[in-house]
């Protein structure tokens, strides 16, 4: 319910006060990898493990790829794939024009374990941003995280409609929370800081140096030019290698079951 | 100039040639040149005025003088080609020509007797040089044209071989020279009055050289090449070649002569194999022709390609009768698929093996059921399917594959939306890796890092694989994702397609008739299929023109014996087909033709009458056929086929099978056999197995079809049925105990193939041989002996034997259609005394109580796995192939038992069935402790190739775990899991285990040092044509394992044979060695994953290196053992495969 991880060191004596839930879930945890450790050969336990956790998250970026998420986006760092950075953004509401950065931090034991979490980079003036962590109450969103139904681009279009969407409910800043149910106009007044904070520190190089890490800097007219014209050409599906080598075959004429029913072409 | 005149002694004027190559000085004067030209041109011209009238003979120094003299000219009008480049002829080429010394050099050496060879030999050398130095410049001139015509022609029938060699050198010129000016061609087509071209020296003079060896061949077919170059824009020369050229034919016969002097057995390793190259030179010259000429001579060249050299060499070798040979046969296709690259030859090869049939059988379909055959032909087979796979090809996969799942019949109802679902989480991999046999668990191969590096290597391999395939499959034309076609559209254009296909689905008719229609020959593609078939019957064999009019009449143009290829029983099938069942009697073919063909809807759609009426009729004409088959001798082939379908009608009373099977299967192997229709048969008779309530009288009509098969070859069905039940004991000691039913399966095995026995262990086949025509409890007893001897015996054969036994186990693939290995027991059991039947079916019953013992007992199996294993003993033999082939493997006891599915069959959903190709390999992998190492690696490698295809039902078939398919349909995973069970129970008691994992693991890494192998891992995906002649051995794209691997291979083979046996280190190899060597298929081993050094010689172990093993473990503990190494290994291989497949997506394409 708080939304703390472990990097909430405020937080972390709690945890050992109250265990039982996130306990439960490390039980899951272990016991996953227990079974893990007995069905797969010892050898795969150790070396397959870290296998299995990138091709889980890798599996996720293209599910995430393919939801085209307006204004999201997110490339996994280049160190940990468990961090992923990204922005976003906002093209209406409180914090339109805003651009913030963000980063995704994966739990170890993806994806059984926690609800990802997210921190906003700069500060953002947020109900559901927490003041001095700046991560944004995620959990709030999946009370238990379920493989299979649940997915990290639910976790970013979570975070995208917050910020279209204000909720107020059991907030990580209760004076934003405040200030959005009475004080609306404040409220906007300082959404708008932040939006122009976010846009003034943009171009500041990024917080971690991971060469993944997102980068902004002037348009260039002689860098950007032909990179964005290309963009914004279609590409043509020829471009795509072929030839006998690459290429299969396929006689079989479309409407038809019927092998070599097509013309043999030559 | 005069020291250009002491040339040496006529002998040396080749050297002279070299030595005044370039005589001329760049420096030297024009006019000097001149000069020198008229003395030369003056003194020759003398020299040969003096013989003019032909009165004084001509001397040896005449010649020699006049030879040194234009020689000298043709030096001076070189040099001034070369000097200037410019398309006008230089003043020394204007004098050579104007003093028409090409033209006069000609005409004088016919007046000089025994010099005439060598002066033409010497003026091919001059116009050779001219032609080099001047290109095609001089060409234009009439006084260099004709002479030069002239010659050739005179050239033409020149005995000496120094001359030809001079012939084709210069056509080569010519041709290069034609290349470089295309508009000269015209100068050298023989223009007929109405504008058609009749005659091309060039072309026609270069096709007599084209099978020639060495420097003269080579040159002939790359100048050919150059001409067939010029064809794709020359509309006029392509249709000389197609219609005034016997080219294409030279080729295709060239292809089958040269296919038949290659070494009948598999050749050893260290053998030069010129044969070899030969052919392969041959057949790439054929892929380079065709990638390069008119498109309407590669559309004869293929189809003489297909009918002359595929269907009627490479058809028939793939169909004969000792297993040696077909194993070589299936080594030579696979060699052929790997040569070739254009699309076109593809076709024609991959045509062969989906549609062509063989006495009624589709070749693929042979192939399927060669998996569960001995092991060396299982091994060969596998090899090819294996190749096959890696042509990404949709016919390919949709035949084999594809086209069984697409109903979605396999997966319960619910799953069926699951099956483009990604395995986001790795449960797949997980699943497998959860699969490694327990005595692997506590991992021997310490080292974690090593151990990371070989599962990086593998997730790249798969990953490099994937990528491959992906790309290569995504323009095929569905994408098999369950709703691109849904099962509903499958189902309709399943349906479609007897009529889509027109009146065509004739047996054995249909391929020809396809054939013929897409070459526009007026054999009457259109015509109704009952017609044709009657008509080709009608005319007995000379009928046969009707089929092959077209090409026959082609032959005939061209000189070709037509009639000796007609008659030769050997050049086509159908002429076969055709001929035998005119031999039949035109009646009953007709009627049988007429009825199937006529209506093939109203079959389809009235089993009824079908069943009463023309299923008797085609039952009886399709004995009789047999009948006759049987009565000629000189047939090469064994009545194999009739052999299968009798064991058809099953008459085993105690099945539990309902009518409509019983029924079924007669029909089926009518069907199979020669008269039936190709499509309409199966799909009927899937529709009367789900409609019970018209049983009855389609059962009793077929009985009666089926009865005079029975009839006429009792024996075999009950040889048949001993079979089966020694397969049920086997199985039923299978599942208590590992080790025995190795043994068992041997034994049992070893009664099943006399002719196999006899021609391979003479000493073993005595007792053993008896036990076919015994009865059971006989069965047990050879089984005993077989125990007793597959020790001592020779492995290889007992291998073999034991394959061929558990080939008939009804746990086994489909009953046999024509599966080569067990045509040879089934030979034998031909010949038995019918009279024994009652007798031993009898007997039989009495075994059956085994069957049901086995049942019980057997704590791993499920209750599929038991219906399916009863599915098996009343499978029907293969169904018509161009559709698939029976797919029995599921049949549930409750009503609709089986049935039987085929391409064109109905594919009603009520049958679940993942098709045969899919349930040989299973059944195959079940089976994988009694496998040879050789044999387990290739079966391995196609499975992997197959989980490699990114199509939805078939990666979700193989891969996920999660997907419930229909109890009666037994998946990949479920077989992992049965085959781990049985290696931990027989591991479990074994003393030492770790140790002796350890001993297998040592052995299995041992394999590349003895192999020596260091092949690039390359995802073999694309046909390299590449793979120069003689790459037989190793033929493996990407993996080859180069020649110094087969004696490797050979050993590994060894191995094979003795593991199966028991891979026990004492086991003598005196005389094995050298047998093996000699049969043993030459295929070289295709793990995906050869990178892996430890894998990567896959068969290999070699034997010596081993040495003295410890001694406690006894073979069959070491077999298990290194089968589960493997099965490690690969389980890893496939995991990856899994994950790879988790995060594939479509590529990304950024252009910046």
């Amino acid at each position: 319910m708080d939304g703390a991880g472990p990097a909430l060191v405020r937080r972390g004596s709690m945890r050992k006060l109250l265990p039982s839930v996130p306990d439960q879930q490390q039980q899951l945890a272990m016991s996953n990898q227990l079974i893990d450790s007995r069905t797969s050969s010892p050898r795969g336990a150790h070396c397959y493990g870290p296998f299995f956790l990138e091709y889980a998250l890798l599996a996720e970026y293209n599910l995430l790829q393919r939801q085209r998420l307006p204004g999201v986006y997110t490339v996994p760092a280049a160190r940990t794939p468990l961090v992923w950075f990204g922005v976003l953004f906002i093209r209406q509401g409180y914090y339109q024009e805003g651009v913030f950065r963000f980063s995704v931090i994966i739990p170890e034991q993806f994806p059984d374990g926690d609800c990802p979490r997210v921190v906003m980079e700069t500060p953002v003036f947020h109900p559901l941003v927490h003041p001095e962590t700046g991560e944004v109450d995620i959990r709030r969103g999946f009370q238990r995280w379920k493989r299979n139904s649940h997915h990290i681009w639910h976790v970013l279009l979570y975070l995208r409609k917050a910020f279209y969407k204000i909720e107020t409910v059991q907030p990580s800043n209760p004076e934003a929370a405040v200030m959005f149910e009475k004080a609306r106009d404040m409220f906007a007044l300082r959404a708008a800081e932040c939006v122009k904070l976010s846009r003034d520190r943009l171009m500041d190089p990024p917080a971690s140096d991971d060469p993944h890490s997102i980068v902004f800097s002037q348009f260039r007219p002689e860098v950007h030019e032909p990179v964005r014209q290309a963009m914004l050409q279609p590409k043509k599906e020829e471009d795509l290698p072929s030839g006998p080598a690459s290429a299969g075959y396929s006689w079989v004429q479309p409407g038809t079951l019927d092998i070599f029913s097509k013309p043999e072409s030559l | 100039m005069s020291s250009w005149l002491q040339k040496a002694p006529f002998g040396d004027s080749i050297l002279a040639r070299f030595r005044t190559s370039l005589p001329v000085k760049d420096e030297v004067d024009i006019d000097v040149c001149v000069e020198s030209f008229h003395s030369h041109w003056e003194q020759a011209w003398t020299k040969m005025q003096a013989h003019q009238d032909g009165t004084v003979a001509v001397t040896m120094d005449e010649v020699n003088t006049v030879l040194n003299h234009t020689d000298q000219l043709r030096a001076l009008v070189c040099w001034e080609l070369e000097q200037q480049q410019g398309s006008l002829p230089g003043r020394l080429a204007d004098l050579f020509l104007s003093n028409r010394v090409p033209e006069r050099l000609l005409a004088w050496s016919s007046c000089c007797g025994q010099f005439e060879p060598l002066l033409q030999s010497e003026l091919l050398r001059v116009f050779e040089q001219l032609l080099r130095a001047g290109g095609g410049s001089l060409l234009e001139q009439r006084a260099l044209l004709r002479p030069l015509t002239a010659l050739l022609v005179r050239c033409r029938s020149a005995p000496a071989a120094e001359q030809h060699r001079r012939l084709v050198l210069v056509l080569a010129q010519l041709c290069a020279a034609l290349q470089a000016r295309p508009a000269l061609l015209d100068l050298f087509l023989g223009v007929e009055p109405d504008g058609s071209v009749s005659s091309c020296v060039v072309f026609s003079l270069l096709v007599e050289f084209v099978h020639s060896a060495g420097v003269v061949g080579a040159t002939a077919r790359e100048a050919l090449l150059r001409c067939t170059r010029l064809s794709a824009d020359s509309r006029p020369l392509a249709e000389f070649i197609v219609h005034h050229s016997d080219f294409c034919e030279v080729l295709a016969t060239g292809l089958s002569g040269l296919y038949s002097a290659l070494p009948r057995t598999p050749p050893a390793e260290d053998e030069d194999l010129p044969e070899v190259d030969a052919f392969v030179c041959s057949l790439q010259f054929c892929n380079s022709v065709l990638q390069t000429c008119h498109p309407m001579v590669s559309a004869v060249l293929l189809e003489l390609v297909y009918q002359g050299f595929l269907v009627s060499v490479m058809g028939p070798a793939l169909h004969q009768s000792s297993s040696e040979a077909v194993v070589t046969a299936t080594t030579y296709l696979e060699l052929c698929i790997r040569s070739v690259d254009h699309p076109g030859l593809v076709r024609a090869l991959v045509r062969l093996l989906l549609r062509h049939r063989h006495d009624g059988v589709a070749v693929i379909d042979t192939l399927v059921q060669r998996i569960a055959a001995t092991q060396r032909l299982a091994v060969a087979t596998l090899s090819l399917l294996h190749t096959l796979l890696n042509l990404n090809c949709e016919d390919v996969l949709l035949e084999l594959v594809l086209r069984h799942l697409l109903p979605c019949s396999h997966l319960m109802a619910s799953q069926r939306s699951r099956v483009t679902e990604t395995d986001l989480y790795g449960a797949g991999a997980r699943r497998l890796l959860s699969l490694v046999p327990a005595c692997c668990q506590p991992a021997a191969a310490a080292d974690p890092r090593a151990a990371a590096a070989a599962w990086l290597q593998c997730v790249r391999e798969a990953r490099l694989a994937l990528t491959a395939c992906r790309l290569a499959t995504s323009r095929w034309t569905y994408a098999y994702d369950g709703s691109d076609p849904s099962p509903a559209e499958a189902e309709r254009m399943t349906r479609r397609r007897p009529s889509s296909v027109g009146s065509l689905s004739l047996l054995g008719m249909e391929e020809r008739g396809e054939a013929d229609g897409e070459t526009g020959g007026e054999a009457a593609a259109t015509a109704a299929a009952g017609t044709r078939l009657s008509a080709a019957v009608g005319g007995g064999p000379g009928g046969s023109p009707v089929v092959h009019g077209w090409r026959l009449g082609r032959l005939q143009e061209t000189g070709t014996a037509a009639g000796e290829r007609t008659g030769s029983p050997q050049s086509d099938t159908a002429a076969d087909e055709s001929s035998t069942a005119a031999k039949d009697g035109e009646q009953t073919s007709n009627d049988d033709g007429k009825d199937v063909s006529s209506n093939p809807d109203s079959l389809q759609s009235n089993p009824d009458g079908l069943g009463s009426d023309g299923g008797s009729e085609a039952g009886s004409s399709d004995a009789s056929v047999k009948s006759q088959v049987w009565a000629t001798p000189p047939r090469p082939r064994p009545p194999r086929r009739p052999t299968a379908s009798a064991a058809g009608p099953d008459p085993y009373p105690e099945l539990d099978l309902s009518e409509g099977d019983v029924w079924a299967t007669p029909r089926t192997s009518l069907g199979a056999s020669r008269v039936g229709p190709a499509d309409d048969t199966p799909r009927q008779l899937g529709v009367l197995a789900i409609l019970p309530d018209e049983e009855s009288s389609g059962t009793e009509s077929s009985r009666g079809g089926g009865g005079e098969t029975v009839s006429l070859s009792g024996a075999e069905v009950i040889g048949e049925e001993v079979r089966r039940d020694s397969g049920a004991v086997t199985g039923s000691i299978d599942s208590a105990e590992e080790a025995v039913v190795a043994l068992g399966e041997d034994g049992g095995l070893a009664g099943t193939d006399p002719s196999l026995v006899e021609d391979h262990i003479p000493a073993a086949s005595g007792p053993v041989e008896g036990s076919q025509g015994q009865s059971a409890p006989d069965v047990n007893s050879s089984l005993q002996s077989g125990i007793e001897e597959s020790d001592a015996d020779d492995g290889s054969h007992v291998v073999s034997l034991s394959d061929l036994i558990s080939t008939h186990c009804p746990s086994d693939s489909e009953d046999d259609g024509d599966r080569p290995a067990p045509v040879n027991a089934q030979d034998a059991t031909s010949s038995e005394n019918a009279t024994t039947a009652a007798d031993r079916s009898a007997q039989e019953r009495s075994l059956k109580p085994a069957k049901d013992t086995k049942e019980t007992v057997s704590p791993c199996r499920d209750l599929s796995t038991f219906v399916e294993r009863h599915g098996g003993t009343v499978r029907a033999p293969p169904p018509p192939p161009g559709s698939a082939p029976v797919s029995g493997s599921g049949s549930v006891p409750q009503p609709p038992l089986l049935s039987e599915r085929s391409a064109g069959a109905d594919t009603t959903t009520a049958v679940p069935t993942i098709g045969p190709f899919l349930l040989a390999l299973l059944e195959r992998l079940d089976r994988a402790t009694t496998n040879s190492l050789q044999l387990n690696l290739l079966l391995m490698s196609v499975i992997s190739r197959l989980a490699h295809y990114p199509q939805p039902l078939l990666r979700s078939l193989l891969l996920n775990p999660t997907l419930v398919c229909q109890p009666s349909v037994r998946s990949l995973i479920q077989t992992l899991g049965s085959l781990k069970h049985r290696i931990d129970l027989a591991t479990r008691s074994v003393q030492d285990a770790p140790g002796l994992v350890r001993w297998a693991r040592s052995r299995l890494e041992a394999r590349p040092a003895a192999a020596g192998v260091a092949a690039p891992a390359s995802p073999g995906l694309s046909p390299s044509p590449a793979s120069g002649p003689g790459s037989l051995p190793s033929p493996v794209q990407g993996l080859t394992s180069g020649p110094a691997s087969l004696p490797a291979q050979l050993g590994g083979a060894q191995t094979a044979a003795a593991s199966s046996e028991g891979d026990s280190g004492g086991f003598s190899l005196t005389g094995l060695a050298g047998r093996l060597r000699r049969v043993l298929p030459a295929v070289s081993l295709t793990m995906e994953n050869s990178d892996q050094p430890r894998r990567r010689p896959a068969d290999i172990i070699s034997r010596t290196s081993v040495g003295p093993d410890r001694p406690e473990w006894d073979a069959s503990e070491r077999r298990v053992a290194l089968t589960a190494v493997l099965l490690e290994q690969w389980l890893a291989e496939l995991a990856a495969v899994a994950l790879e497949h988790s995060v594939a997506t479509d590529r990304l394409v950024f252009a910046f």
